[in-house]
């Protein structure tokens, strides 16, 4: 098919977009504790 | 005196656990979906498109109630909310528009077609760019305040047109698979539930992000206000 390609880019960029603005926001968050 | 406010509160920590083992499950129904008679298994995409989307115009929508309590109540904690959460739904929209894209080039031929959904999705998408250039551009509180939240209710408003841009404008894109207009579902049970896992995922997600970012935009203002 061809087409899982983009299913994959789909779902490895919101999971990497979701751990990594949680990792964000806890750094943030132990810089202004 | 530091401790009570350092690291994660116990609830956001159980709203992130939470966030992360619903992803993992929708993730495990999602692949476990059946594919779609005309797309094939492209049609996971849509559980986290949809997903994106609508947590998106959540985000907006509270980022739009508090911006109006700000005006009415003039307390800065309802202004930092907004922006927090105005913040987190341009970020989702992003991932809508990604997610979107990925499925329109298979599909339509084309990653972008300016057609009323994506039209007004852009416009969505720059209402809340231009928010964020208002808020770096005003100095003082106060009137940066004020300025946010009035562009905050705008894009409140732009909301209703982009959802309803499928039915009222019909073009290359599908209208809602849970169709809320006409109360109708467009997909088996079993397609159905890995998107509510994933739909739920991203919620219980959101709000731990907004009360991470709430809370922090809180020390770091109170930082400013000692530092004077």
């Amino acid at each position: 098919m061809g087409n899982e390609v983009f299913v994959w880019v789909v779902y490895l960029t919101t999971y990497a977009f979701i751990v990594g603005y949680t990792l964000y926001l806890l750094w943030r968050l132990g810089r202004s504790s | 005196m530091r401790s009570h406010r350092a690291g994660l509160d116990p609830l956001s920590k159980g709203l992130l656990a939470l966030g992360y083992l619903l992803l993992l499950i929708g993730f495990y129904y999602a692949m476990k979906a059946p594919p779609d008679v005309q797309q094939g298994y492209l049609v996971r995409i849509l559980y986290l498109h949809v997903a994106a989307a609508w947590t998106g115009y959540l985000a907006f929508i509270v980022a739009g109630v508090y911006a109006l309590l700000y005006l009415i109540r003039q307390n800065p904690a309802y202004d930092r909310l907004s922006a927090a959460s105005a913040e987190i739904g341009l970020w989702l929209s992003l991932l809508m528009v990604i997610g979107g894209m990925m499925w329109a080039r298979p599909t339509w031929g084309v990653y972008w077609v300016w057609e009323p959904r994506l039209t007004s999705v852009a416009v969505m998408i720059a209402i809340y760019v231009g928010y964020f250039l208002i808020r770096q551009a005003i100095e003082d509180p106060e009137m940066r305040a004020k300025a946010a939240a009035a562009v905050a209710i705008l894009g409140v408003v732009n909301i209703p047109i982009t959802y309803m841009s499928v039915y009222w404008w019909r073009s290359i894109h599908q209208t809602a698979t849970i169709d809320v207009v006409n109360r109708r579902l467009h997909m088996p049970p079993e397609m159905l539930y890995p998107l509510l896992i994933n739909l739920l995922a991203f919620s219980v997600l959101y709000l731990a992000f907004l009360r991470i970012k709430g809370r922090i935009a809180a020390l770091e203002a109170e930082r400013e206000a000692l530092d004077g």
